[in-house]
């Protein structure tokens, strides 16, 4: 009941901000405006699906902007030495190769006894560092990439003018395992029960170690998909751009979403309808006319807010309760 | 249901931390249909022995054998594997998650692989009611009290049909009522074949409930004796290791100072978060007590008069003065000290040495810039701590090293340290042992010999007898009943505060 109402205020500030765009300008409400929405959104939502996880452990993973960059060179290294690769495959790849970057913050995490915010500003750093490394400081290009590839976002369902792209498909895909994952197993739970008191959880059995590395390496997992979905995109990796600020933008959506930033409550649909919110935002900015360069400023604002709007809301629910 | 009897023994264990041995030798054997309890002062190594027999701990020597066949357990998952159950003082709840999930965490009922939360919810009721009690299994935990968070931890150890329950100073936080209740649950277990540990300084409950006392003192085993041949006198003397003198000098304030026409704590009409209309006052050289149920609003209105939460109306008046206050900082400033009822949280920096927290409180009332005289507070503390009896190794151990009741004291030394002469003292000698609940008494009452006003929040109605001069019960928000020293009685404090009869004061 309460998951509900947290929800809908979510879903609440989504039709508001679309309200407000479109009394100033009508142009919103046009199928380009949706397009883009939906164009937006993979990359970030599926992301924010892994994000989620983490911070509801307590923890959080700064370092995704970092292996989205790392693996979408990576992708693009595979198909330059292998232009018949399957695009599964490639997918496949993207999103292990970033879990064994998540593993690493997860395995300094738990078993390190690590704070999350240190390890992972470190390899948010480190990552960068090897993504240089591996691409040699030369970006991968369109040519370097099949057009089958390139092409997903412009295919999928087309209604009308609006187009249901392909990497739509597998925010549903994610989307529905993780919340089946945590709704409805032991180990999703015990991340809920991790998150709400970790000693407790340690004390009534629960592998609390293995519960830290698995969130960490889910986290990476979703960013290395991501990092092949922003390849195929924009059909080009820039070494050092890629991935920038990404983070930000998926740890907005999160807290935006109604997930308590400091862990124990939160949901997959909450994590979706924040990263929703963000793609209407983000049209809502470019059809207003209003500088990209003020963004990233929204963004950190978003968050503050977000975090501020919950704890507000806490507030008045523990004065109703006395 | 009869279960099929399961003991395990500690033989001897010893454990230490850092280098330091807090446990030495310790020899325990817990029997199906019996109750054992392990007693002694803060820091004897009870609360340790029994996290071994649990798993939480591992002996640095010595062995735990379950059904006399020697078992290591790794930690608390391979204990609750081989059904011990292990209840803690402070209930270990996972707030936001509901009531079912919070008795099921880590074995959920499943169907397909998948959480039956349907089951869930149903076998909880069943749990609850087989516990005596009603509870909503969708209930969010984080509104409940102590006491029914505690419950739920029973339930939960039931639906994983623990044979050995152990239960570790789970009735410190508990009123007398929610302790019997607590009692009824522990024979009915020993009655279906469970072993029982029984950790606890209160003798009272542990004559009650043990079939077999250990009394544990410095870490080590001192005697095993039978409830039935052995007296509290006794018990007491082998936990302190010398005879106690009877509590006479507990006398108390004579009448010439109570009629010191002087108000120290007065209060009219005053409401606020969890408590309203109240009108009461202490006169200075006054232990006045404050008795009631928990959640009565005694902590609430503690914390109110403190500046925590906000006054909604009425006026507080401290030594004659109209206090306006609005945050901690004014009522210190007022003159008011507070020693709040959750030391961990409200009354400590854990992670800071003991010589930091002690002097904490009264350097807060130096005005201006003051050069920190640590030689001059450490020698003031030092007399404090040594009344107190503490066990600390240096000024620079950290407080989350000393036991439970160590760090009661360290909180008490910090604002005896302040001299104020308005005590505000929520559950003072909760989680304090024996010995040392006498020298906090007397420190108590000295305070008041000196001329200070004290307001002493309790549920430990024996204390509240010995020490207060008078008594306000406290029901639902409201003061009930006020008594002096000479009519109070337990049975009357007792019917006040459960409403179960009118009470004319």
């Amino acid at each position: 009941m309460n998951g509900v109402r947290r929800e809908l205020i979510s879903a609440s500030l989504i039709v508001i901000l679309c309200l407000f765009a479109w009394i100033r300008e009508p142009r919103f409400f046009e199928p380009q405006s949706l397009n883009s929405i939906l164009l937006y959104l993979p990359m970030v939502a599926i992301a924010a699906v892994g994000q989620l996880p983490v911070i509801l452990t307590g923890g959080i993973d700064i370092s995704v902007g970092s292996i989205l960059g790392f693996t979408g060179i990576a992708v693009g290294l595979m198909f330059q030495s292998n232009s018949h690769l399957p695009i599964v495959a490639a997918f496949l790849f993207s999103g292990l190769a970033g879990g064994l970057l998540g593993a690493v913050n997860g395995a300094l995490v738990s078993w390190g006894r690590l704070p999350a915010i240190v390890v992972t500003i470190g390899t948010l750093s480190a990552f960068r560092g090897l993504t240089f490394l591996l691409s040699r400081g030369n970006q991968v290009d369109s040519t370097m990439l099949p057009s089958s590839f390139t092409n997903l976002v412009q295919q999928g369902i087309h209604i009308g003018s609006v187009t249901l792209n392909e990497p739509l498909l597998l925010v549903f895909l994610f989307a529905f395992v993780a919340s089946i994952g945590l709704g409805y197993t032991q180990f999703g739970r015990n991340v809920y029960s991790v998150g709400n008191n970790i000693k407790a959880a340690y004390l009534r059995g629960i592998s609390t170690q293995w519960i830290l590395f698995s969130v960490y390496a889910f986290s990476g997992f979703t960013a290395g998909v991501s990092g092949a979905i922003y390849a195929s995109r924009f059909g080009f990796v820039n070494p050092e751009s890629a991935g920038k600020s990404f983070e930000l933008t998926v740890i907005a959506a999160v807290a935006i979403g109604g997930v308590k930033i400091t862990g124990g409550y939160g949901s997959v649909l909450g994590a979706l309808l924040g990263c929703l919110f963000l793609a209407c935002l983000n049209v809502a900015l470019s059809v207003l006319g209003i500088n990209a360069n003020w963004q990233l400023m929204v963004y950190g604002l978003l968050i503050i807010l977000a975090v501020l709007l919950d704890s507000l809301l806490r507030m008045t629910k523990r004065k109703a309760a006395v | 249901m009869v279960k099929e009897g399961t003991c395990i023994e500690a033989r001897n264990v010893s454990v230490s931390f850092d280098g330091v041995r807090v446990l030495s030798d310790a020899c325990v054997k817990l029997e199906p249909g019996r109750v054992h309890a392990l007693t002694g002062e803060n820091g004897a190594g009870k609360s340790t022995l029994a996290k071994c027999l649990a798993g939480v701990y591992q002996p640095s020597s010595g062995i735990i054998l379950l059904d006399n066949a020697e078992i290591g357990f790794q930690g608390p998952k391979e204990a609750i594997g081989k059904g011990i159950a292990l209840i803690h003082q402070e209930p270990l709840s996972f707030r936001e998650l509901s009531v079912a999930e919070n008795v099921f965490a880590g074995h959920l009922p499943k169907k397909l692989g998948l959480v039956d939360w349907k089951a869930a919810s149903q076998q909880t009721t069943a749990l609850m009611n087989q516990l005596g009690i009603s509870l909503d299994p969708s209930l969010p935990v984080a509104g409940l009290s102590v006491a029914q968070q505690q419950m739920v931890e029973l339930a939960s150890a039931l639906s994983r049909n623990a044979k050995v329950w152990i239960f570790d100073e789970t009735t410190a936080p508990l009123t007398p009522i929610e302790t019997q209740e607590l009692f009824k649950v522990i024979r009915t277990l020993k009655s279906q074949g469970c072993a029982i540990g029984f950790v606890s300084h209160h003798l009272d409950e542990v004559f009650e409930i043990a079939d077999e006392i250990s009394i544990l003192r410095d870490g080590r085993l001192i005697a095993t004796k039978p409830t039935n041949d052995t007296t509290q006198k006794e018990v007491i003397s082998l936990m302190v290791g010398r005879e106690l003198l009877e509590e006479d000098f507990l006398s108390h304030s004579d009448s010439t100072q109570v009629s010191k026409p002087a108000s120290g704590i007065s209060v009219s009409e005053l409401s606020g978060m969890g408590y309203k209309n109240i009108n009461f006052e202490v006169k200075y050289g006054e232990v006045v007590g404050f008795v009631g149920l928990v959640g009565a609003g005694r902590s609430e209105l503690a914390k109110g008069l403190f500046g925590l939460t906000p006054v909604k109306q009425g006026k507080i008046s401290v030594g004659g003065q109209l206090a306006k206050i609005s945050c901690p900082q004014d009522a210190m400033k007022a003159g008011l000290a507070l020693i709040p009822e959750d030391r961990q949280h409200d009354g400590l920096m854990v992670d800071q040495s003991v010589g930091a927290n002690a002097s904490l409180a009264s350097l807060a009332l130096k005005s201006g810039i003051a050069v920190v005289n640590d030689q001059k507070s450490e020698k003031v503390a030092l007399t404090i701590f040594q009344t107190l009896q503490l066990k600390f190794r240096s000024w620079r151990q950290p407080v989350r090293e000393l036991s439970g009741g160590n760090q009661q004291k360290v909180v008490l030394a910090k604002w005896l340290l302040t001299q104020s002469k308005h005590l505000i003292l929520d559950e003072p000698t909760r989680g304090v042992d024996v010995g040392a609940k006498h020298e906090v008494h007397k420190l108590i009452r000295s305070q008041a010999n000196h001329g200070a006003a004290v307001m002493m929040i309790t549920s430990d109605l024996p204390e509240a007898l010995t020490l207060a001069d008078r008594f306000y019960v406290m029901r639902k928000g409201e003061i009930v009943a006020e008594f002096s020293a000479t009519e109070a009685t337990q049975e009357k404090i007792l019917s006040a505060a459960s409403g179960h009869k009118e009470v004319s004061s």
